[in-house]
């Protein structure tokens, strides 16, 4: 249990701090949806704030900083395929809309203004 | 743990990684074989979570509808002023709190500090169940404002089957931990973890390692809460 003697070492004021700014993010990220600033802002803000909390949760909370550098990458390294699919899935979102806005939305009306 | 504790201390960094990988023994030195497991089942629970997201991202990009704003749907009226997402910031704010009191339970634990550890485990199971109590709140109010999986009354009709599926999902998993949570307060209060005392279920011995890893899935549960928070409801 060597490698588990730095954890118990660790203040406990440290895990307050994580905790409290876990709640600041929280707050942060509340007061930039409500607030009426351009909404690509909005979510460039709201996005930077949850990697924030993410980054925090796991480093500290589940002690990823303190584990060696093979299990922190077999846990981090495959989530990377998601941002791949979310690449393809978002191409394909907004070709999907496109087509239906095209084929279901406008020509829907140019038939019923026809008739 | 044993054996690993007894071999010289691996090399940090990069090199220790290809050494860890290449040792032709167990990979990850001095973690048991618990905890690796446990960020495997992590590991498989982030890609199912993951792609539920994805799913929504599709279903939300695709639809020529417009998508119903979560600031108005999830308002609660207090005192005749209607606050926008009042109950989701509450929920969270929660689920924060009781990560925070896993991650002491968990330091407690290594203390080998019973009682404290055992309060703020079943602290954390208490504030899990509160959560999922307000869950159920909040199904209950969208559920009588005509919400859904195939319908809803603001807008595009794919809103309310991704807001059960990943809420759903996820208040399961928190269900789940509350129970486990509730187990293992047991298990810390009777002394199982100090005396090796074999489990009911599994029948392995009791080590003060499982608080952490309890506590990995709990901050997991959070973790996701994160990702729902600011994707479902925020953007």
């Amino acid at each position: 249990m060597s490698d588990h003697d730095e954890h118990a070492t660790m203040p406990l004021k440290s895990y307050y701090w994580v905790w409290g700014w876990l709640f600041v993010l929280s707050v942060c990220s509340y007061i930039v949806d409500i607030s009426p600033i351009p909404q690509m802002l909005q979510w460039i803000l709201i996005t930077f704030f949850m990697i924030a909390k993410a980054g925090l949760i796991m480093a500290v909370f589940m002690h990823m900083q303190w584990e060696r550098l093979s299990l922190v990458t077999m846990v981090l390294v495959p989530p990377g395929a998601l941002l791949f699919a979310l690449m393809v899935f978002g191409i394909e979102g907004f070709y999907i809309e496109s087509v239906r806005e095209t084929f279901f939305v406008n020509e829907f009306f140019s038939r019923t203004e026809g008739r | 743990m044993a054996e690993s504790a007894s071999q010289a201390t691996p090399p940090p960094g990069l090199t220790g990684m290809i050494s860890d990988w290449s040792s032709d023994q167990t990979t990850f030195k001095g973690a048991g074989w618990g905890k690796p497991m446990m960020w495997l089942f992590i590991l498989s629970d982030i890609f199912i979570f993951g792609v539920f997201l994805l799913g929504y991202m599709s279903a939300r990009l695709a639809t020529p509808d417009p998508w119903p704003d979560a600031a108005e749907v999830f308002a609660l009226t207090m005192f005749g002023v209607q606050i926008p997402l009042l109950l989701i910031a509450i929920m969270t704010f929660i689920l924060i709190s009781s990560s925070g009191t896993m991650a002491l339970a968990v330091k407690f634990g290594y203390e080998r500090n019973r009682k404290v550890c055992g309060r703020l485990i079943l602290a954390t199971a208490v504030l899990g169940a509160i959560f999922v109590g307000m869950q159920a709140f909040e199904w209950t109010i969208l559920i009588m404002d005509g919400v859904r999986p195939w319908a809803n009354p603001w807008g595009s009709a794919q809103f309310g089957a991704t807001f059960f599926l990943i809420t759903g999902f996820h208040g399961t998993h928190v269900t789940i931990g509350v129970i486990a949570l509730l187990y293992m307060y047991r298990k810390v209060m009777r002394g199982d973890l100090d005396d090796g005392r074999p489990g009911a279920i599994t029948g392995r011995k009791g080590r003060w390692e499982m608080v952490e890893i309890l506590g990995l899935y709990w901050h997991f549960v959070d973790l996701v809460w994160v990702f729902i928070f600011a994707f479902f409801y925020l953007w």
